[in-house]
């Protein structure tokens, strides 16, 4: 006997979801669409269960997001379990007016793994590494983007911006780069970087047709 | 540094690319000023976009600590959303944001940890084994393997899809399946458990019917101990809707068995 639909939970509308299963316990929650929002507000009322339930969402992105930007599995791992202790703990500040659940679980995420990766490196040196791997091969970095995302509309996405401002978000994003050390590792004047970065990702947005 | 500079820094601070100073005076910035917070908070939603682009399960024993941590982790109040009061809350989002008030009895409220996650690895052990050529799935699978990588692949996909901010999910009348389709990734969904086998053929098959009636032939797939995932690609536009058929092994360019289960676009 199952407990529950397996993935019920998604963000969107609020549309009919699931058939309930008998179980008498889950079935108030699967008769009705459980968005990702929604399963967040019920953890900041301190229901463990919502919490178990949205755990399977937001891992794999969460661990992710982390290993990426640490480069080491125990590292990350570390720091996902903060982030997810975090979510848990911040809950009941969640404002589903000011973005969708994922965001906002992915923007602790991101600030926990680049205060890690500030903390567990030496500026200088990981300054001097990357600097070094652009002098080898200036795809490395350039490419990471593409790699990753692989769905049509974020590769027309991509499309748009200029080589200045993939190599400044992806340092910014990837590296965990200060601004300063953007404009220093991309020999710009630091106004250039913080002009790059933005406009960047207002282009990123706009292609993507997200958040607006 | 003056509010015009100030406005330059939202790509900055959305990439946490401001150090410690320039952070906290952003932070203190927006609250006040509703050009930066909505440009702030749009930003966000296309860097999680790019963050999605990398989901890779963590090991099982993360889920045990974590559960094992929130028993004895007490939350904060809902009622002192500043972010000054919590240096670890993104304040593009949290500062200056209206909190609904939450009765006490509700906040301390607190429901029995019941192990659940035999789900996520169900669905991900069901996809390995699914015939259609585009589907595939991950979740236990681990990054490094050859084997894993297109699974990886396709189950991040799957999490792109349902993570999308328009996925809409409908239940499918096919064991306890769902089909979660979402128009800006042009893809559906079907995932469930519980799924019989196929009665009439082989395989099922899933098909997006365009209004004009015409189908276009999605992935087969068999349910594994009843699970099933399944990912369908294609504009959804013009779906009318999206059926699901059984077919002859190896599936069919256009619908040949009988439709088992329907769901409107």
């Amino acid at each position: 006997m199952p407990e529950e639909p397996l993935l019920r939970v998604v963000r969107g509308h609020g549309t009919a979801d699931g058939p309930a299963h008998g179980d008498a316990a889950a079935a108030p929650r699967a008769s009705a669409t459980a968005t990702a929002a929604a399963l967040l507000a019920e953890v900041a009322r301190g229901s463990s269960v919502a919490f178990e339930e949205l755990y399977p969402l937001i891992a794999g992105p969460i661990y992710g997001l982390a290993l990426r930007v640490l480069r080491n599995p125990g590292l990350a791992e570390d720091v996902s379990q903060d982030v997810l202790v975090d979510v848990w703990r911040l809950a009941p500040r969640f404002d589903r007016s000011r973005g969708s659940a994922m965001t906002w679980i992915l923007t602790i995420a991101h600030r926990r793994s680049v205060d890690r990766v500030r903390r567990e490196q030496s500026q200088v040196d990981r300054t001097a590494r990357v600097a070094a791997e652009r002098e080898q091969d200036h795809d490395v970095v350039v490419g990471e983007l593409e790699r990753t995302w692989d769905t049509a509309v974020v590769r027309r996405a991509l499309t748009t911006l200029t080589g200045l401002q993939r190599e400044a978000i992806e340092l910014a994003f990837y590296q965990g780069y200060t601004h300063d050390q953007v404009s220093a590792v991309l020999d710009v004047p630091l106004g250039t970087a913080k002009t790059r970065i933005r406009d960047g990702l207002i282009r990123l947005r706009d292609a993507m047709g997200v958040g607006t | 540094m003056n509010e015009l500079n100030l406005h330059a820094l939202t790509g900055a601070y959305v990439l946490d690319a401001l150090d410690g100073s320039e952070r906290e005076r952003f932070e203190a910035h927006l609250p006040d000023c509703t050009e930066c917070r909505d440009e702030v908070s749009t930003l966000r939603e296309a860097v999680t976009a790019m963050a999605l682009g990398d989901v890779t399960a963590p090991a099982a024993r993360l889920q045990a600590a974590v559960l094992a941590e929130i028993v004895r982790t007490p939350q904060v109040g809902p009622d002192v959303a500043t972010a000054a009061a919590d240096a670890d809350a993104p304040a593009g989002i949290i500062a200056g944001a209206t909190v609904t008030p939450i009765p006490t009895a509700a906040v301390v409220r607190r429901a029995p940890v019941v192990p659940a996650w035999r789900r996520w690895p169900a669905v991900a052990a069901a996809a390995a084994v699914l015939v259609g050529g585009v589907v595939t799935g991950g979740g236990v699978l681990y990054r490094g393997q050859q084997a894993s990588i297109r699974a990886e692949a396709t189950h991040d996909r799957m999490m792109r899809i349902v993570s999308a901010p328009d996925a809409v999910s409908h239940a499918l009348d096919l064991g306890a399946a769902h089909v979660v389709m979402s128009g800006a990734m042009s893809a559906a969904v079907v995932m469930g458990e519980n799924v019989p086998m196929p009665e009439h053929g082989a395989v099922y098959q899933v098909w997006m019917v365009h209004a004009d009636g015409t189908a276009a032939a999605g992935p087969t797939f068999r349910p594994d101990s009843g699970a099933v995932m399944a990912i369908a690609e294609g504009d959804l536009s013009a779906v009318r809707e999206i059926t699901v058929t059984e077919e002859p092994m190896g599936g069919s360019t256009s619908p040949t068995g009988p439709v088992v289960a329907r769901v409107a676009r």
